[in-house]
């Protein structure tokens, strides 16, 4: 039976990273982008204190209160930046830290696995072991007693190895404080979202690597 | 609303197995009792105090320190709620005493199978699990601290983030608080998104059970289907996760119903088809079937809440005594048995969204706020209910408690996953939907 | 005459005895003199008399050699033990050299009685003794009886002139079981383990070694007298497998340090057992190939279990002074070479290879594969069967050794060197020789078992092809299989030089990764939990709260036979042999009138 039901559901898996995503595949609102008006008047009313000159993305957690002041929500879900790539491609084994997120971002790494989007097609692949691991993914803001595991797994990583810190709170702080992961640990890599669609986590994933 | 109380009287209000005790806050110098009734829905907040305390205490829980809460020891509230010890963050005191060739493995904080950060000492000698202590507060951030001092807007956001996937319900919870009356339009959006995330949430339980049983196309069949609403509220209210939908005073955007129940009903269809499946599968059936068994005699000593609850029979709703709920077809789901499996099956929400959207009043979305003293909200996440309880003074936070449902259930979880075997540790931990980011605030 | 030399040793080793009243260290520098005179006069091949003394004699004084250089730095238990220990080597040695039925009756009792007396040397190690005893002397008995029948049929107590015997069947079936008791086959088995465990480790090791090795050689011996029909051969292989799974089985869940190794002798023993019906089987249809392979193999088998179980239980030894219980084991001091000794002789005995016990299984399981050259359809269906059982049996064997290892050995420190891994050191040796050269220990077991089945192994069963050149391939039959542990010895050395010499040799030294908590130790009870809890009806496992009961059924139904035994006589004796004078006389008279009947044909049906 469930033979005949996958048959007729067809493929779903999303053509990304050949083509760029549809619509109907991130239909959330995405980073905002200032389009017309004083930005200093801007800058008062965001929680965070991201918006100086032009928005940092890596604090935005899409409130959207900046709506109102002359910024558009533009849908575009891909924003990361790499600083040191894997010296390899395929079969890159993912281990994850949770250092004090709020649960969303776990939740969309598990959305990750799922028929729309697939990870395993690109790659990559979750271990439960650091031992086997080449990238060490930490989310969340760090917690007084988290700090201690994650520098663990970061030792019992063998070389070579690279972190990333997804998320407004591993990369900035976010709301809850000022400083994201590059206090403990040095990053090598940051994908922005409050929590980051899975789109955006697949464009960071991607980059880590030589393929790209 | 708070009533001063002494310690013979406290110590009657344990006695008395009408009330369940909900919370358990510090507030300067004295201790918040919350009581509730969950027949009638009446909640009663008591304080009483202790000389050994000290003054200077901050509002703030810090969890794993025993020592915040010094309990009057003549009244030994502790032995008859032992969930006392879970709301005053003393998790040691679940810990049993047990001869030496029965080893002691610390499960966690960082590990795959649970995939949050929390930790669990379990006592086992072998196959079978003798005994399980939670040991929380990995992920504690103080957030209850953090919004003393902000504005009730500002702190939305962060009550928002306390758990990102019951957002919904927290700042319902949150908003009802600190408002009075607010349109009637606004209300059913928050209701629609509130039972919307629900959905997901046990979608996502069911999937994380198929996936613990090896049921791999099952799993997927239903991880594709949470991505669907997921998508949905994307699509509709603007956010994966309905971050931002909620302001103090009403809701921020409109939607579109008409287009939102259409997809609604496919997805129910789909629902009903993929579990209708995965039930014919007896392998499925037999490892959720007597694992994890709660009775109805450790539900009201463990004054258990939500999903394991009403699993039990005991049918703890706050939905039931919210006014807005009355016309609707809303009835309180209750199963029997009580294990694993009647806590897969209780769940139940589309025909909630059918009658909200289909009778959307035609009101504006939002108005002002203007709060002061001690207030309180109760708003049901997908695994049991929250208590949220503020102290304002012109539109500031000056003290908060906030009352996680993950807190009261992980204890209960400990005394069901009791004389199973390891391999049933997952399906329990997963019947249960509970969230570590949850129960440490 | 060769056989004078033999005498006069086992005068020296009674000798020896004597001299412990002097000093213990005196006893034991003889015997060690004593065996190594016996090892050259084995390998330099001046013994001639009956076609398996030299090989056995050799293995025999290995393992003395060993333990009497171990128990110069070991015994601290008296003068009573090593007077004993050296009268025990002398009895076996007058087992070995016999060769009429007298003399051997002699040694046996004789090692029975000086090993009783040196278990319980220990302070509670009587009743373990006790039963040691009690089945000693039921091996004992039935010998005598069967030996009673040979000297009746034949005239004779010489062994040579058995053949041709009429009752044979009879009496080997006999023989073969006091053998049997002594090697601790199923329904007699429950001696073994109290008696290993409670015993001092040296005379365990060689309990275990060359005491059931003593078994092995009356089998043998009687086997190449005449080979018996084939229906004593269904018996053994039943018997043979019931004893391999139920001693891996007891050996995988045991939670003490020296009887996990006493219940692994059992399931070896219950191979050899079945390899030697096996043997029957193959000379009955007269494929004389697959007979002499599978004496080779009982042969090759019985060599590599008694030097790799005599070192466990000398580490076993050094272990125990720790505790006696594998769960409480910490912080143990082992010398280096114990704890090599250790690895090796417990990693042999799970069959990994390139060990002999690697070797040793393989033979096993071929010369049982290959019964489909039997012709009858029920023996071949039989010996499958029994090698499923056997191959099982091996299986677990490897989660018991492990166990040995992870908690007895891998958490041992250094401490220095003694005389005990002298004795040790002997041993490790040997076993590494074997490993490696294997071929020359079939080349000296050649003789005898050409002169039993007609086929040489050293012309037949080595050879080489391929690669391999000649002399260092084992056949095991006619173009059945092969396989060069020569070659798979150095493979593995030239493997693991290579992948190091090219790795780039960073290393980085971490703690162990649990969880980034405390994590937690999984002690050896949890470790063969999943055993007790699924064959639950087996050990009649019971847990109770916060403890797990379990136990082994056999000796529990022998100590209700022993109850309902002892009831038995008491009713007897409170009713029936009461001291009335008047009872008796009643009998007397009752009998009196029961014969008269009788002989005067009184009775209709009688006749």
């Amino acid at each position: 039976m469930w033979v005949i039901k996958g048959l007729r559901k067809g493929i779903i898996t999303t053509k990304y990273p050949d083509e760029k995503p549809t619509k109907d595949e991130v239909p959330e609102i995405g980073v905002p982008v200032h389009r017309h008006g004083d930005i200093k008047a801007a800058s008062g009313v965001c929680p965070t204190d991201a918006i100086s000159e032009a928005l940092d993305f890596y604090k935005c957690i899409f409130c959207q209160r900046c709506e109102d002041y002359g910024f558009e929500m533009t849908g575009n879900v891909e924003i990361a930046e790499v600083n040191r790539k894997l010296p390899f491609s395929g079969s890159v084994h993912i281990f994850l830290v949770d250092a004090g997120s709020c649960n969303a971002c776990n939740r969309e790494l598990d959305m990750l696995t799922n028929p729309y989007y697939d990870l395993h097609r690109l790659g990559f692949f979750f271990t439960p072991t650091p031992r086997h691991a080449d990238i060490m993914f930490v989310i969340g803001k760090v917690t007084d007693r988290m700090v201690e595991p994650m520098l663990k797994a970061y030792e019992a990583m063998p070389e070579p190895k690279i972190v990333v810190a997804a998320g407004s709170c591993a990369t900035s702080g976010g709301i809850f404080g000022n400083e994201g992961v590059d206090r403990y640990i040095n990053v090598d890599a940051k994908i922005s979202g409050c929590p980051p669609s899975p789109i955006g986590l697949l464009y960071g994933l991607l980059k880590t690597y030589r393929r790209r | 609303m708070i009533i001063e109380i002494t310690e013979s009287e406290l110590l009657s209000y344990a006695k008395n197995k009408k009330y369940s005790l909900t919370a358990c806050f510090p507030k300067k110098d004295k201790e918040v009792y919350v009581w509730t009734d969950y027949t009638s829905g009446s909640i009663e907040f008591v304080m009483t105090g202790s000389p050994d305390i000290d003054i200077n205490r901050t509002p703030s829980q810090t969890l794993g320190l025993s020592g915040q809460f010094a309990l009057p020891p003549e009244a030994n509230i502790g032995e008859i709620r032992p969930v006392l010890h879970a709301l005053s963050g003393n998790y040691n005191a679940y810990c049993k005493e047990c001869p030496d060739d029965v080893f002691k493995l610390h499960y966690g904080p960082v590990s795959s199978g649970l995939w949050e950060s929390g930790a669990f000492h379990i006592l086992s000698y072998g196959e079978r699990i003798l005994n399980v202590a939670p040991d929380l507060g990995y992920k504690h951030r103080a957030i209850e601290k953090k919004i003393c001092g902000m504005n009730v807007k500002d702190a939305l956001l962060l009550i928002e983030r306390l758990c990102g996937t019951f957002s919904v319900a927290y700042s319902n919870a949150f908003c009802s608080a600190v408002e009075e009356n607010i349109p009637e339009r606004a209300e059913a959006i928050r209701i629609i998104a509130l039972e919307l995330e629900r959905i997901y949430n046990h979608i996502h339980a069911i999937q994380r059970l198929a996936t613990a049983a090896s049921q791999s196309v099952a799993a997927s069949q239903f991880s594709a289907l949470e991505e669907d609403v997921l998508r949905l509220n994307a699509k509709f209210f603007r956010h994966r996760y309905l971050f931002g939908l909620n302001i103090p005073g009403g809701v921020r955007k409109d939607i579109n119903t008409k287009v939102l129940l259409g997809r609604i009903i496919d997805i129910k269809r789909e629902f009903d088809k993929l579990v209708e499946l995965l039930i014919t599968s007896t392998i499925f059936i037999d490892r959720l079937h007597n694992t994890a068994i709660l009775n109805v005699e450790d539900i009201i000593r463990l004054d258990t809440i939500g999903i394991p609850a009403r699993a039990s029979g005991v049918g703890k709703d706050v939905r039931s005594f919210n006014s807005i709920y009355t016309d609707t077809p809303f009835r309180v789901a209750v199963e029997e048995y009580g294990d694993a499996l009647s806590r897969m099956m209780v769940r139940n929400s589309v025909e909630i969204i059918k009658f909200f959207a289909e009778n959307l009043p035609q009101t504006e979305l939002k108005t002002d706020v203007d709060a002061s003293g001690f207030l309180y909200g109760r708003s049901e996440a997908p695994p049991g209910d929250i208590l949220t309880a503020l102290e304002v003074e012109n539109g500031i936070i000056k003290w908060a408690g906030i009352r996680p449902p993950s807190t009261i259930n992980y204890p209960a979880f400990a005394v069901a996953i009791e004389g199973n075997i390891f391999t049933d540790f997952s399906f329990g931990i997963e019947s249960f939907g509970l969230s570590f980011a949850d129960s440490d605030r | 005459m060769e056989m004078n030399i033999l005498y006069y040793i086992i005068i020296l080793f009674i000798s020896a005895s004597a001299f412990a009243v002097l000093s213990k260290k005196i006893t034991y520098v003889i015997s060690a003199f004593g065996s190594a005179w016996l090892i050259y006069l084995a390998i330099s091949g001046s013994l001639s008399d009956h076609a398996f003394l030299p090989y056995f004699l050799l293995l025999s004084s290995i393992v003395w050699l060993s333990a009497s250089v171990y128990s110069i730095g070991y015994d601290h238990y008296g003068k009573r033990l090593a007077s004993t220990f050296a009268l025990t080597i002398a009895s076996m040695l007058l087992i070995l050299v016999s060769r009429d039925a007298l003399s051997f009756l002699i040694g046996w009792e004789g090692m029975t009685i000086a090993s009783f007396l040196a278990i319980s040397a220990r302070k509670d190690s009587m009743r373990a003794a006790y039963v040691f005893l009690a089945f000693g002397e039921l091996s004992t008995i039935l010998l005598m009886l069967s030996f009673a029948l040979a000297l009746g049929t034949t005239h004779s107590i010489f062994f040579a002139a058995w053949k041709g015997s009429n009752m044979w069947n009879l009496i080997f079936l006999f023989a073969l079981f006091g053998f049997a008791v002594k090697m601790a086959v199923f329904t007699f088995h429950i001696w073994l383990p109290p008696a290993h465990s409670t015993a001092p480790s040296n005379m365990s090791a060689l309990l275990s070694a060359v005491l059931t090795l003593m078994g092995v050689y009356g089998i043998v011996r009687m086997l190449s007298i005449q080979v018996p029909s084939i229906w004593v051969s269904a018996v053994m292989l039943i018997l043979g497998g019931i004893t391999a799974a139920i001693g891996s089985l007891h050996a995988a869940t045991s939670e003490k340090v020296k009887e996990l190794p006493a219940y692994s002798t059992i399931e070896n023993d219950g191979i050899i057992f079945v390899l030697l019906g096996a043997y029957i089987i193959a000379v009955y249809h007269h494929n004389s190939v697959l007979s002499a392979f599978t004496m080779l193999t009982v042969l090759f088998y019985a060599f590599f279990h008694s030097i790799s179980k005599a070192l466990l239980f000398f580490t076993a030894g050094m272990i125990e002074q720790f505790s006696p219980n594998i769960n409480e084991l910490k912080d143990v001091k082992l010398s280096n070479i114990s704890i090599t000794s250790g690895y090796i002789a417990a990693l042999s005995l799970a069959a990994i290879p390139p060990l002999p016990g690697f070797i040793a299984e393989w033979m096993a399981l071929e010369a049982l594969f290959q019964s489909f050259e039997i012709p009858s359809v029920k023996y071949k269906i039989l010996i499958v069967s029994v090698g499923a059982v056997v191959a099982l049996a091996a299986g677990i064997a490897t989660i018991s050794m492990t166990k040995m290892i992870s908690y007895g050995f891998k958490r041992s420190t250094g401490r220095k060197i003694s005389m005990v891994d002298a004795g040790m050191l002997i041993l490790l040796s040997v076993i590494l020789i074997i490993s490696l050269f294997p071929q020359s220990l079939i080349d000296f077991v050649s003789q005898p078992v050409y002169s039993l089945t007609g086929v040489n192994p050293a012309v037949n069963l080595i050879g080489g092809a391929l690669a391999i050149p000649k002399g260092f391939l084992i056949l095991s039959g006619e173009k059945f299989g092969g396989m060069s542990p020569t070659f798979v010895f150095v493979f593995l050395i030239v493997l693991v030089s290579l992948i190091y010499g090219i790795s780039k040799r960073k290393i980085r030294y971490t703690e162990a990764w649990a969880g980034g908590g405390e994590g937690g130790n999984y002690n050896s009870l949890s470790y063969s939990m999943i055993l007790r809890y699924t064959l639950k009806g087996f050990y009649r496992t019971k847990e109770e709260g916060c403890r797990v009961i379990w136990g082994d059924i056999f000796e529990k139904g022998y100590v209700v036979t022993a109850k309902s035994v002892r009831y038995a006589s008491n009713i007897f004796r409170l009713y029936l042999m009461n001291g009335n004078i008047g009872v008796y006389i009643l009998y007397i008279v009752t009998a009196m009138f029961l014969t008269i009947l009788y002989v005067t044909g009184g009775f209709p049906y009688v006749h």
